[in-house]
Formats: structure tokens, C-alpha cells, sequence
């Protein structure tokens, strides 16, 4: 597998890439995201885990742009994108991937990692108008790179077929590669193994495994299944009710009183995995 | 979901075969060189403007104001130029309406974030009134003899295919080649199909939204000029016809996906050659214009409902946003 055709990150293993400082969200009355803090480093893997409601997907919403926060700042490798456009941010190297699959059904497998490769195209507005030329060499580039995420994500025969036509999991792994075709420098992942079956599940941790060791590319993973977290994190940050409540080693998140209160429950809390 | 498209296509067009042989048999007067020469002019500005709804509608937009961009900018290029403005400066003034005009449409829908059916629903009236209150003296402005120059756009024809219909072959390619063969043509698609998507991957989607806004209102002033050439004169009270009722009617049975992100050029194409051979046959039989109006407005909801059980909205796209 190609490692060149990754991104060049200024940082060095282990520096802080992207930042979340003290980033509120309401919506009416409910507090989503309360004052939470986030420091990700570049290489690991860090996972976000808590009962549902926790304001998860609204902190991921908020560093990939698609909610502006109320409160506080997300900084991403110097550049300040608390108010930045989604565009924007995935052209800075910021990928994600939805709970609900946002996959562009009506398309084939090969378009949908086309598009998502879309920002490495340098040609411009108007010159994409004509498919000759610079475009077409540019195009040919890219299909390069998108070829090899087909291979690295064994969608060789599927390249063809129309997104909406495939199993569930199959499209989440679709999107997968829709989310690597920019690629990202940070790879924010939501629930990625939702309604996946075991030997799926499997097979997407090792995806994901996989990019993070050999691409070098940085991973905020959401999900809900506690023994992949476990198995695969560097570090583990817990919210709940919008707030964080722990964060560190799988280890010591696991051991935490907090976190095993807010899971598995005392008299006044619902949570529960 | 590509087969069903297929079929859908396939299924209008032949019910506009059908629709054409028993016309062409049982209704004298039907299958006669000037009447399908009057067929096809018709079928023409129809055409063009069902290429422009269809940009706007696979993004999942509407454009109700293609009316009023049929009729105001030419028909204010015809009243300069009647009032002793040269040609060339009156085109220019024409055009720079249109692009504001598409312009305002484009940034309350993509930027404002106003729905598209109520935004183009106001602009149209706007863009009307304004004609008739600050342009026109006459409802219908003659083709002043000082733009004959420029009359070839809608007169005469090449090889016995009259000019009307040549101008929507040559939109219908350009359209075609711009939707399928750039990756602007792509991006659009792509916004119809999942906008969460194209915003996540990094496409620009709210310019791109307005650029589809202004592309449509030139398309619609360019088959206005079209229109206006041929009959030699621009009735501007067209803005009060059901004939964006038709468009729409073209767009949605040719089998363009008011949910987005589906179809093309040759849906729009199948949709003109249907609807042209209907609403012909029913001029010919002799039907009222309300009479008219009532088999349309029939077709139109049964196709919608068809449209609607073929291209349902997604789960996975209605649902998103989620906490």
C-alpha cells in the first residue's frame, strides 16, 4: 500500500493536532454540547463514547463545521475553524462520516470516491467547465488514487454498482472510502460499526486500524460497541448529558467511578450501553 | 435504481408513441405538415424551458420565476430598442437583468436559505410586475424592424427544421455536455443526491446552488428571445398562463426526480415530445382552455404521485441532522 499519497502533516506524532476549547451548544432549551474540551493528538486513535444524548455527534458536528458552536473555539493544525465552512474544513484535511449514511445513493461506488477526492482537483471553476486538457489529466491522477482505496477496501467488484443497491454495511464501508479519497488528515468517524454484524464490525476495526498505522492519519471515532473502543483507542473521552466526564486510557477510563456510574447506572441515572 | 429510471423512461416514452399514432390516426389534421411544424415550434420553447427547471430541480430546487425571465428581459430588449436604444446596448441591459435576477434567486435560496418554491414564487411576480409597471407600454411589444438582424434565432430554419427547434437541440447539447461531462455537472448531481455529502466532501454547494439559479433564468430569457423572434412580437402577459405548470409537467414526467438528484437531458426531451403531442391533440379535438387546464392538472398529480413512488426521499437523507 502506498503511504506517499497521504497528506503532509507539519506536525510530529503525538502533537496536538486539533483542539476543541470550551465549545457550547444549545438547541431551545437543551444543552447538546456543555463547555467540553477536546485535545486530539496527531496519530492516535481517541474515541468518544457515552449514552445517548451525550452530545457526541454535536461535538463532531461542530469541529467538521456543520454546526457553528455558541461558545468556544476548534483549532485544527494553527488554523482557528470555529466558524469555518464544512468545505472549508475538508480542505484544510478533515474527513468525516455520518451515523445515517450520507452516501450519494444514486451514483456508483467509483463516482462517490470520485467526488470525495474532489478537493485535490486544482483545476478550477471555470476550466472544469471542459473535461479536456489539465482536467483530464488531473482526472486520471486521482482515479489513480482512488483505485488504490478501492483495493485497500476490497470494493473491486462493487466499483460500478449504485451505492443505494448495496448491504448496509457494505455502504458504511463505502463511505469509508469516500471519507479516505480526500485524504484527510483527521478522520472523524461516527458509530462506523453501527447495525453491523460481528465479523463486519471486525472487518471495519481493522479498516480503521489499518489506515491509522499506515497512512499515519489521525482518528476520532464515535461507537457504541465498548470491546472495539477498548481494543483499538489510544485515549477515551466520556461524555454525558453534554458534559465530559473523564478521559484517558481505555484502561483508566474503564476503572473510572464516574463513567462506570453514568453506564451502568445508579438509582437516578438511565444511562446504559 | 438506474433499471427503474430506465423503465420510467422508457414507459413515458412509449405512451407518447401511443399517444402520437392514435392522434396521428383517428384525429384529421394531426399527422399534416403545418401542424407538426406548429408541433414542434411549440414543443421547442417548452424544450428549453424544461432544460433550465431540470438544472434546478435535480439539485432538489424549483424554479417558478422562468416565466417571468421568458418574458420581461426580452421583451425589454424589444421596447429599447423600439424606444431608439441601439441593439447592442439593450441586449446588454437584458442580460445584466437576467444575471441580477438569477443572482437574487440564487442567494435567497442557497444563502438566506429560503425555500426555493416561495423565493422563485416572489421574484417572478416581482420580476412581472416590474415589466409591466416600469418597461412595457403595451402588453404586447412588437419585434421592432432595427433587431431583424437578429432575427435568425427564431425564424427560417435549417434544412426544413425550423429554427425554434434547432435552438433546443443546441441548448439541449450544451446542457447535456455541462451536466454529464464537467465536474460542475457532477457537483450538482452530487448536491441533489445527498447534500450532507457534497457538503462533507468538500463541495462548494451553496455557490453552486446560485449558479444553477442564474444558469435557469438565462435559459429562460434565452427561450424567450427564441419565442419572441418566431411570432415576432413578445406577449409579456404570458407570466399569467399556466405555461410554468407545463414546464414542470415536462421536467416531472420525463422522469426528472422532484426529490433530486436523478435524470437528464433525455428525460426533459421524452417529457417535450409528450407533453407537445398532448396538449396539440387536445387544441386540435377542441377542448376549452379550462377543459385543458383540467386534463393537465390531472396528469400532473398523477405523475407526481408517480414520481413519488418511483424516487421516494430516502431515509438515510430525510433523517440527517440528528444530535
Amino acid at each position: 500500500m502506498s503511504v506517499a499519497a497521504v497528506s503532509k502533516s507539519p506536525l510530529a506524532d503525538g502533537e496536538i493536532q486539533l483542539s476543541v476549547k470550551g465549545v457550547s451548544k444549545r438547541f431551545g432549551g437543551v444543552r447538546a454540547v456543555d463547555s467540553i474540551d477536546l485535545d486530539v493528538r496527531k496519530g492516535e486513535i481517541l474515541s468518544v463514547i457515552g449514552p445517548n444524548g451525550a452530545g457526541k455527534t454535536s461535538l463532531l458536528n461542530m469541529i467538521s463545521g456543520f454546526y457553528q458552536p455558541d461558545t468556544g473555539s476548534v483549532t485544527f493544525e494553527g488554523h482557528n475553524i470555529t466558524n469555518a465552512r464544512p468545505s472549508q474544513i475538508a480542505t484544510y484535511g478533515v474527513a468525516r462520516t455520518f451515523q445515517n449514511i450520507a452516501l450519494f445513493r444514486g451514483m456508483t461506488v467509483l463516482d462517490n470516491l470520485m467526488l470525495g477526492r474532489h478537493v485535490h482537483m486544482k483545476a478550477g471553476v471555470l476550466s472544469s467547465f471542459i473535461y479536456w486538457g489539465l482536467a483530464q489529466k488531473e482526472e486520471i491522477r486521482n482515479r489513480a488514487r482512488v483505485e488504490e482505496i478501492i483495493d485497500f477496501l476490497k470494493l473491486q467488484d462493487l466499483r460500478k454498482q449504485p451505492t443505494g443497491s448495496l448491504a448496509y454495511g457494505l455502504q458504511k464501508r463505502v463511505e469509508l472510502g469516500r471519507a479516505l479519497a480526500l485524504d484527510p488528515k483527521v478522520l472523524l468517524l461516527d458509530e462506523p460499526m453501527g447495525g453491523m454484524n460481528q465479523d463486519e464490525k471486525e472487518d471495519m476495526a481493522r479498516y480503521i486500524l489499518d489506515v491509522n498505522e499506515e497512512w499515519g492519519v489521525t482518528v476520532v471515532l464515535i461507537e457504541h460497541d465498548m470491546g472495539v473502543v477498548m481494543d483499538i483507542s489510544d485515549e477515551v473521552v466520556v461524555l454525558e448529558q453534554g458534559r465530559r466526564i473523564a478521559g484517558g486510557t481505555p484502561d483508566a477510563v474503564q476503572r473510572n467511578p464516574e463513567v462506570i456510574r453514568a453506564y451502568l447506572g445508579t438509582s437516578k441515572s438511565k444511562g446504559a450501553v | 435504481m438506474r433499471k427503474q429510471r430506465v423503465t420510467q423512461q422508457a414507459i413515458v416514452f412509449a405512451i407518447f408513441v401511443v399517444l402520437f399514432a392514435i392522434f396521428a390516426l383517428f384525429l384529421p389534421g394531426f399527422f399534416s405538415a403545418p401542424n407538426m411544424l406548429a408541433l414542434l415550434q411549440n414543443v421547442a420553447f417548452l424544450g428549453i424551458l424544461g432544460l433550465g427547471m431540470a438544472l434546478v430541480v435535480i439539485s432538489r430546487g424549483i424554479d417558478i420565476s422562468m416565466i417571468a425571465a421568458l418574458a420581461v428581459p426580452p421583451g425589454l430588449v424589444l421596447q429599447m430598442v423600439q424606444n431608439g436604444y441601439g441593439p447592442t446596448i439593450s441586449v446588454v441591459a437584458a442580460f445584466a437583468l437576467v444575471i441580477v435576477f438569477g443572482l437574487v434567486n440564487g442567494w435567497l435560496v442557497a444563502y438566506a436559505e429560503v425555500p426555493s418554491l416561495f423565493t422563485t414564487l416572489a421574484s417572478g411576480l416581482f420580476l412581472a410586475g416590474l415589466g409591466q409597471v416600469a418597461f412595457f407600454q403595451l402588453d404586447v411589444v412588437q419585434w421592432p424592424a432595427a433587431l431583424d438582424g437578429l432575427g435568425w434565432f427564431g425564424r427560417g430554419g435549417i434544412l426544413g427544421v425550423p429554427m425554434p427547434v434547432v435552438m433546443f437541440g443546441i441548448a439541449a447539447a450544451i446542457v447535456a455536455l455541462f451536466l454529464r461531462q464537467t465536474r460542475i455537472g457532477a457537483y450538482i448531481y452530487a448536491l441533489g443526491d445527498n447534500p450532507f455529502g457534497a457538503r462533507t466532501t468538500g463541495i462548494p454547494t451553496r455557490p453552486i446552488i446560485l449558479l444553477q439559479y442564474v444558469l435557469a433564468a438565462l435559459i429562460a430569457a434565452f427561450a424567450g428571445f427564441v419565442m419572441a423572434a418566431s411570432i415576432n412580437s413578445m406577449p409579456t402577459r404570458v407570466f399569467n398562463s399556466t405555461m410554468i405548470y407545463d414546464v414542470i409537467l415536462v421536467v416531472v414526467l420525463g422522469g426528472i426526480g422532484l426529490s433530486g438528484g436523478r435524470g437528464g437531458v433525455p428525460n426533459v426531451i421524452i417529457g417535450t415530445l409528450l407533453i407537445g403531442t398532448m396538449l396539440n391533440g387536445m387544441t386540435i379535438l377542441d377542448f376549452s382552455y379550462s377543459a385543458q387546464n383540467l386534463v393537465k392538472g390531472v396528469v400532473l398529480l398523477v405523475a407526481i404521485l408517480a414520481d413519488s413512488f418511483l424516487n421516494p426521499r430516502n431515509e438515510e437523507t430525510a433523517q440527517q441532522g440528528d444530535i
